[in-house]
């Protein structure tokens, strides 16, 4: 099960697939850029914490839509330049549906039960309803049970999910919390797991499995993968590297020379 | 008010003690000065699904910074969890406000003027599912310009509900915002978000001073301050991810 994370992403990742990408603050920067680096094109991403990882992908032109909760750096915080840039320019070339975290969780619940809609909390008042930021993901329905907002079912092509620890048969080992990637593999198609480390069934039993193999169907150890965030207990977040990003991508020619530098 | 002083009183609210969902920035600043202060017991809820009961190792660049954390959580979930399933059972939430108006509605990031914002962007991540659910709402406006506290922001992020109680932390004083907006506590150099607030038409007469800061909470925070200012924060300026 076990392959080279460049094989995984060129056997998954192609034109018009659905491709989520977790983790939820554990960003897999080197699935990205592996996309980047294949100069592959017109991908749905589907990604709950967009932060720099989305704001690399639209600015090298990776992306055909993006269903996302959010997309600016965590560290200061500070502005994704390429999301910002696109906004300002009405630049509309990426189809953005926005939901909030809780919403793109039913979503990809929805997607999981093999459902066409999850009943979800209302929001009302905000730009969700009243805007339309989900560009059509929201709807309404009357039932003999009563009446409730509700999220389109979000079912991804392929999930790729962060673990620290992975066995040959597919189990991983998350350190901190799931944030939404267990209910994005149920969701997806296929899942890959990108570890940290692949080991024995023993030690990934005893650490606590947090996605079983039942779900996986790809393993590829890639040490750093979430490099510039960090992984528990391995490397922290580089901070210095977020700050460098921010200060390079303030302009397209320096996001450009970023990209040669740091991906390409 | 110095940006220490504001960070006490926010951390104040932690040390109210029992279950406080914290969100980005001065949330994550204020939670981990608040370790440090006299108070309740509290513990801390993350929306990716966490809890914490003890300050990180280093100060968290976020609430996402897990490594920074290095085992100080203690229950572990998932985003559903926290902010659809258990969002109506905190004791407080506390968010981040840097556009905020009279009932306690946010704009998360702008882009325009900071009067009247123009475009919105870049998401508002959970903060519309935990300010809809939240029974007590506190925000906290670590801005240095009071004009980003409005009658009523363009392009809303996230909402209170109708009858949750909704207090603003700025740097000048807690203002209750809502349906009855008005001015409850204020700082002896609040001058300026008095002007503010009475030419919103918010009262601000029977505001009660601020509690003081003692020296010890003042030096708590100072040091969670220069910890955070290595750390990638920009705290001077307030919140602007657009």
């Amino acid at each position: 099960m076990s392959r080279a994370l460049a094989d995984v992403v060129a056997a998954h990742v192609r034109p018009g697939r659905r491709v989520y990408l977790g983790n939820f603050g554990a960003q897999l920067f080197a699935v990205g850029h592996e996309m980047i680096r294949q100069r592959i094109r017109d991908v749905d991403v589907v990604i709950a914490s967009g932060g720099l990882l989305m704001d690399q992908l639209l600015g090298a032109g990776v992306l055909r839509s993006a269903t996302y909760g959010h997309c600016w750096s965590p560290v200061g915080p500070a502005p994704a330049w390429n999301f910002r840039r696109a906004a300002q320019d009405g630049d509309n070339r990426v189809t953005l549906h926005e939901l909030s975290l809780g919403l793109l969780t039913a979503a990809l619940t929805a997607g999981a039960w093999r459902v066409p809609f999850m009943p979800v909390p209302d929001l009302p008042g905000t730009g969700y309803l009243d805007e339309d930021w989900s560009r059509g993901r929201l709807s309404r329905v009357d039932s003999a049970f009563g009446a409730a907002r509700v999220v389109r079912a979000e079912r991804p092509d392929v999930a790729f999910v962060h673990v620290d620890l992975a066995d040959a048969d597919g189990n991983g080992v998350i350190r901190g919390p799931l944030g939404e990637v267990l209910v994005a593999a149920q969701a997806a198609r296929r899942t890959v797991l990108v570890a940290e480390q692949v080991t024995d069934a023993e030690t990934v039993r005893a650490a606590g499995i947090s996605i079983p193999g039942l779900l996986v169907d790809a393993v590829v150890e890639s040490p750093g993968a979430v490099r510039p965030d960090g992984a528990v207990g391995r490397y922290p977040r580089d901070v210095q590297a977020y700050q460098r990003y921010a200060r390079c991508s303030a302009t397209a020619d320096g996001f450009r020379r970023w990209l040669a530098e740091e991906v390409l | 008010m110095t940006t220490a002083d504001f960070l006490v009183r926010a951390a104040r609210e932690f040390r109210r003690g029992g279950w406080v969902f914290t969100g980005f920035h001065w949330p994550v600043l204020a939670g981990q000065c608040a370790y440090a202060l006299p108070g309740a017991p509290f513990s801390q809820v993350f929306e990716a699904g966490a809890s914490a009961h003890r300050s990180g190792a280093d100060v968290p660049t976020s609430t996402t910074d897990y490594p920074a954390f290095a085992g100080g959580f203690g229950w572990l979930g998932g985003t559903a969890d926290v902010l659809l399933a258990m969002g109506h059972r905190f004791d407080r939430v506390v968010l981040d406000a840097g556009n905020v108006d009279l009932r306690g509605r946010i704009n998360s990031s702008y882009l325009g003027p900071r009067e009247r914002p123009t475009v919105r962007l870049p998401g508002g991540g959970g903060a519309a599912d935990i300010a809809a659910a939240a029974r007590e709402l506190v925000l906290l406006h670590g801005a240095t310009d009071p004009r980003r506290i409005v009658r009523a922001v363009e392009h809303v992020t996230a909402a209170p509900a109708p009858d949750a109680l909704v207090r603003l932390h700025t740097r000048w004083g807690v203002v209750r915002l809502g349906a009855d907006p008005r001015l409850e506590e204020v700082t002896p150099d609040g001058e300026v978000l008095r002007d503010h607030l009475t030419a919103l038409g918010v009262p601000v007469d029977g505001a009660a001073p601020r509690p003081p800061v003692s020296a010890a909470e003042r030096a708590a925070a100072v040091g969670v301050l220069r910890r955070a200012a290595v750390r990638g924060y920009s705290v001077a300026k307030g919140t602007d991810r657009g």
